[in-house]
């Protein structure tokens, strides 16, 4: 991705500790740093990863669309478990994939 | 004269007989209800069914699914040319699972006085726990065992009826949707019927395929047959990985991915919602088949009304009263949907090789006054 | 469990209303799928710091008040919960995660109130799955939930919010690269007659528009208007945006193409539970029936975006409007003290709508390319497209029940959200008839997936 067309976490103005990353997520072999307020969904997007899961007729890649649970293209596996990715609260240490497909 | 027949009903029965008779060069018009009409053929489970039908009373039905479950490839080999698409058929066997050792030697005599009662063509066999694991790995431990049966399988209902669509019209027939038949008269030269559209048509001969949806037709053009509405609620998971290798009665996964959960025989009347009774109790049914399914996600659930006759067995039957009228309905659409394009048109030209469908007129109805 | 009140939705309808009947001490339990109150508009508006403040505005701020008033003894809240089935006697089945994964659990109310809002409208278009188009609500939430914004992100469609969230992210000092602007066919000249109404009652809101608009300007922010073919390209990832404009064809580099056409009710639990719904010709979409009060029949009632556009003020005052009926319906209140009530909130409402139909109609949803172009995916999910669609049209499918069997269109997890619409609207097309005549596919609970083993524990 071009460097100029990423996606930032506006900084406080004052020193806050609340912005420093807090917590860990795995995505495969990619650790993925997140705050306490990420979704799965928008600590993904903000590591710049351009794909979350395929879609099921072509495999074509997909990304979170909505991020408000209406248009279900975030789904994803965290440990074991397939979920929306936009309406789950980031929590350290988990484990993170692509939902297995036939 | 605008058609030689006019088929009322444009659900699986209706137009794989549809399908049949334009394919023999007869010219078929099919006059179909509304989009949100209630459909029994949108709530079909998909299975090509021969285990347990008929029973030792009607071999005969149990013979007339295995007949059609023997031309089905041919079936789907011809639409596929016909259409491009491809119907996804599997046949190798389905089973019937058991949770306890009762209810498996239960099952397994039953079917014994089936192959019995049909002369022996009936390759069933019983699997222990372990047999059926090797079978079907991802098979729960509460499951004790399973029949399987060997003609046996199953195949996309919805691409069925998609190809029968595309075929039927791509022949010449002519499909008339939203076009809801609401009055039928015997005339000099054969049929008049009145549609809600105010459309007048004129057939040599009448079929009625109607399913839930002809009651009103069946006394004026002489029948007695009664159907009734059985729901059957379902299930449908999202997509998965495979899991199953063969189908059951409650249980198939379907060439997409997802796992139809079925089995529910509900005497409700014309009510086809939902009800999460029973969607818990299909659920634990299938959690306890296949534990893996426990974390997967039903995404939809629908009820749908099914076609149960007296007997449970198909009626084919010409009507004394208006000869050229015709009734055809059934419960197993899918199962003898083959049988219906294939023979069924042969029956209704009178044509040589017509199968014999005596055991299924609707004068096995009547009640026969018992003397003393 | 048992409540007098169930109220799903913690946004300005739900909050409202809830606070009006804490106030004539009848308890209520709202029931909401994310972490905090706020619903979509007010989203995290107690979470985030000053600095989101100045970017997002005063309106949001305004949102404060109403989740501050949750702290009542009468209310009671439970977050995270997803409801999925409302059954006609008014049972509330949910799930809720707890430390061994999510359980289903019920909840009886004597009366139900939906405060369950809006979605954006879908917009398809050439490309629109690839990764890296989003919708403009999408890329707002994460500003206001986690203070993420894109860097040169190409803004498309239209609508006020488009302008608000390039007004945001000029303030956040990301501005957008570009703005693409699709106009509907007659969009003034239809929009128009409606002006004087809204320049009756919605003064502030015109004003409010035509500053952003300026301030856009200002920022020297390339803006488009009229634009046609919008096209996402790239090679299974998104790199360039294509359009047309005065004929002229133009692409530009982009990996962030945020998208909008307007927000329309969220049918889903409306139409599970069997509802007869209306199309609404001025906001283009379908609304659940409903009375004044927004009662619904049965003891269920519908507010706020979810019974029709109106915005978050027009949805607060319709959840208090809610609040009063249901506490006549529930004897606490007279109907002479339900009207002396009413009348003021009744009246602040006719003014508030006012602006709708000038905003609907000037903004309203341009279809011309989804109609055109056949290659379009209309179902997400199950990638259906505009072409495939109109084949079973041709084929004998008249509404999206038959559609939906032949194609697989509204098959897919998001249960028609994405599709529905759109399909409606193509359908409608290819049979030469109105979309109001168009049959909506049938839509039953589970709304949102559940686990097969939390619906084996209800067993």
């Amino acid at each position: 991705m071009r460097k100029d067309s990423m996606l930032r976490r506006l900084q406080p103005k004052s020193g806050n500790s609340s912005t420093e990353p807090a917590l860990t997520l795995h995505w495969y072999d990619q650790e993925i740093s997140a705050q306490p307020n990420d979704t799965v969904a928008s600590a993904l997007l903000l590591a710049g990863i351009r794909a979350t899961r395929k879609g099921t007729v072509s495999g074509n890649s997909r990304l979170p669309f909505c991020m408000m649970g209406s248009c279900f293209e975030c789904l994803i596996e965290i440990d074991g478990q397939i979920v929306q990715s936009c309406m789950t609260p980031a929590k350290d240490g988990m484990r993170l994939s692509m939902p297995e497909q036939m | 004269m605008e058609a030689e027949y006019a088929i009322v009903g444009g659900g699986v029965v209706g137009m794989a007989v549809a399908y049949g008779l334009q394919s023999l060069g007869k010219q078929v018009l099919v006059l179909d209800e509304g989009d949100t009409s209630f459909r029994a053929s949108r709530g079909n489970f998909g299975l090509i069914w021969v285990q347990g039908k008929g029973g030792v009373k009607a071999p005969h039905y149990a013979q007339w699914s295995q007949r059609s479950a023997s031309l089905w490839p041919s079936l789907a080999n011809d639409l596929q040319q016909q259409t491009g698409i491809n119907l996804h058929l599997q046949q190798n066997g389905g089973f019937e699972y058991h949770l306890s050792e009762d209810s498996l030697e239960e099952n397994a005599a039953n079917y014994q006085a089936i192959k019995h009662a049909v002369g022996g063509d009936y390759p069933f066999e019983v699997l222990n726990h372990a047999q059926l694991k090797t079978e079907e790995p991802a098979i729960g431990d509460k499951v004790i065992g399973a029949v399987l049966h060997h003609q046996d399988g199953h195949v996309n209902p919805l691409f069925l009826l998609r190809a029968l669509y595309s075929t039927f019209q791509n022949l010449g027939g002519q499909l008339r949707n939203n076009n809801k038949v609401v009055s039928i008269k015997p005339v000099a030269s054969g049929f008049a019927l009145q549609t809600a559209k105010s459309q007048a048509i004129q057939a040599q001969k009448v079929i009625l395929c109607a399913g839930l949806g002809a009651p009103e037709f069946t006394k004026s053009l002489g029948f007695n047959a009664k159907v009734s509405p059985l729901r059957g609620q379902n299930l449908v998971t999202e997509k998965l990985p495979h899991i199953m290798n063969r189908p059951s009665g409650v249980l198939r996964q379907v060439n997409e991915g997802s796992v139809q959960i079925g089995d529910s025989k509900e005497d409700v009347g014309f009510d086809d919602s939902n009800t999460l009774a029973v969607a818990a109790k299909m659920a634990k049914q299938a959690v306890d088949l296949f534990p893996i399914l426990a974390r997967a996600r039903m995404v939809r659930h629908w009820g749908a009304l099914r076609i149960m006759s007296n007997d449970g067995l198909p009626i084919y039957t010409e009507s004394a009263k208006c000869p050229g009228a015709y009734m055809i309905t059934c419960h197993s659409g899918i199962t003898l949907a083959a049988a219906h394009a294939k023979l069924l048109p042969l029956w209704l030209e009178g044509l040589d090789d017509a199968p014999s469908l005596e055991k299924f007129h609707e004068k096995r109805f009547d009640v026969t006054p018992i003397t003393t | 469990m048992h409540t007098r009140v169930a109220i799903i939705g913690a946004g300005p309808a739900g909050m409202a209303a809830s606070q009006t009947l804490a106030a004539l001490d009848i308890p209520c339990t709202i029931l909401d799928e994310q972490p905090a109150a706020g619903g979509q508009i007010y989203r995290s508006v107690n979470n985030g710091g000053s600095q989101l403040a100045s970017v997002l505005g005063k309106e949001y701020q305004a949102g404060r008040k109403w989740v501050d008033g949750l702290a009542h003894p009468d209310i009671t809240t439970h977050f995270g919960v997803s409801v999925w089935q409302i059954d006609p006697d008014n049972t509330i089945t949910y799930s809720q995660a707890d430390s061994e994964g999510t359980k289903a659990h019920q909840l009886t109310a004597d009366h139900i109130l939906l405060a369950t809002g809006a979605q954006e409208r879908p917009f398809a278009f050439a490309g629109w799955t690839l990764p890296g188009v989003m919708s403009v609500g999408a890329a707002q939430i994460m500003l206001k939930a986690q203070g993420i914004v894109p860097e040169n992100a190409v803004l498309a469609g239209n609508g006020p919010l488009l302008y608000l969230f390039a007004s945001q992210l000029i303030k956040a000092g990301y501005p957008p690269k570009m703005i693409l602007e699709t106009w509907p066919d007659k969009a003034w000249r239809n929009a128009l007659p409606h002006l004087p109404a809204a320049i009756g009652g919605g003064k502030q809101y015109l004003w409010k528009g035509l500053k952003m608009l300026a301030q856009i300007k200002r920022a020297g922010v390339k803006h488009y208007k009229g634009i046609r073919d919008l096209t996402a390209l790239g090679d299974d990832d998104l790199n360039q945006v294509r359009f047309t404009h005065l004929g002229k064809t133009q692409t530009i580099h982009a990996q962030h193409l945020l998208v909008h056409q307007g927000v329309i009710p969220n049918t889903q639990f409306t139409r599970s539970m069997g509802i007869e719904h209306i199309w609404n010709p001025i906001q283009q979409a379908w609304q659940p029936q409903a009375d004044a009060w927004g009662d619904m029949g049965e003891k269920r009632f519908i507010a706020g975006d979810g019974a029709g556009i109106g915005g978050a003020i027009a949805a607060e005052l319709a959840g208090q409007l809610s609040a009063l009926q249901i506490a006549h319906q529930q004897e606490v209140l007279t109907e002479e003290q339900r009207d002396v009530g009413a009348q003021p909130l009744q009246k602040q409402l006719t003014k508030e709508l006012k602006v709708r139909s000038f905003l609907d109609t000037l903004y309203a949803p341009d279809y011309r390319d989804v109609l055109s172009n056949d290659h379009i995916m209309v179902c997400r999910c199950e990638e259906v497209s505009s072409g495939m669609l109109r084949n079973h049209a041709r084929k004998g499918c008249l509404g999206l029940n038959q559609s939906k069997a032949f194609s697989r269109c509204g098959m897919g997890p998001c249960q028609g959200r994405m599709c529905g619409l759109t399909a409606a609207k193509v359908l409608a097309d290819e049979r030469g008839v109105d979309v109001s005549e168009i049959d909506y596919m049938r839509i039953r609970a589970p709304i949102k997936p559940v686990t097969l083993q939390e619906l084996a524990d209800l067993a």
